[in-house]
């Protein structure tokens, strides 16, 4: 199977993750996935074989966001003069639109916290694997992890109880 | 009975099907829109200034008088020198000792 082909089979999930890596912004997820997929096609981010096709994609697309998501960030602080914006303050707004917005909800978690409980739970990859895609140990991956879903579960109570008052 | 996971479970499914619903872009427009991607806007600006100094310092290259012309001179003026000099006419005082009587 050709590296184009590999990326047409992963490429709806990979679309989610890109989408999910930049805090929901579908644009910046479009030049995300198109730089990442550039990185690949172009052999400037190599397969070696080592993880499956889709973990070690789902590394490059995150990465790719890192990176773009700085370059960002630099570009907002130039303009605005605000120092120590995060991506997830852009999209705070969002919040109150709906306490049941699953979106909002991600975005109210610590980007590795939300990144591992959407690889292990959207994405259904084990532990081990998200650990891989997020290139950390696994004894800080499973701190992640259970962090995360702690808060979470805590954020959908608060929401609950909202919708039901 | 739910185990401990089964809210976040619930939670992450209906969020799935939340976007099932959503528009994917294709690839093939992804990978369109790469190469058609523009130069970025450094290089272009790089490259008319170069473009300007190259033409600036041809323009002003032309503006200076010709070096061939100044070549001349500078030999004429020497050779009109050479010709003047003393020195091509020049005596020791004690030359006429070497001369054999």
């Amino acid at each position: 199977m050709t590296t184009r082909e590999q990326l047409e089979v992963h490429h709806k999930e990979a679309w989610f993750w890109a989408r999910q890596c930049c805090r929901f912004q579908p644009d910046l997820a479009e030049d995300v996935l198109q730089t990442a997929y550039l990185k690949v096609l172009e052999k400037r981010a190599l397969f070696h074989g080592k993880s499956s096709f889709k973990t070690w994609l789902f590394s490059v697309i995150r990465f790719t966001a890192i990176d773009m998501a700085t370059a960002q960030h630099l570009h907002v602080s130039k303009h605005l003069g605000i120092d120590g914006i995060q991506l997830s303050e852009v999209t705070n707004s969002q919040k109150e639109d709906d306490a049941m917005n699953y979106e909002s909800m991600i975005n109210q978690l610590p980007g590795r916290q939300a990144e591992l409980l959407l690889l292990v739970f959207y994405h259904d990859m084990t532990v081990e694997k998200a650990a891989e895609v997020m290139e950390t140990s696994i004894g800080t991956a499973r701190t992640h992890y259970d962090r995360g879903k702690k808060r979470l579960r805590e954020l959908i109570l608060a929401s609950q109880l909202k919708q039901a008052i | 009975m739910k185990s401990e996971e089964d809210d976040l479970k619930d939670f992450f499914l209906e969020m799935k099907k939340g976007d099932a619903s959503r528009e994917v872009p294709p690839l093939a427009k992804l990978l369109l829109q790469q190469k058609q991607q523009k130069l970025p806007v450094w290089a272009v600006v790089a490259a008319t200034i170069n473009i300007i100094l190259f033409v600036g310092g041809l323009w002003y290259r032309s503006l200076q008088p010709s070096k061939v012309v100044d070549a001349r001179l500078l030999i004429e003026t020497q050779s009109s020198v050479d010709q003047n000099s003393d020195m091509m006419t020049w005596e020791t005082p004690t030359d006429k000792l070497l001369t054999n009587f």
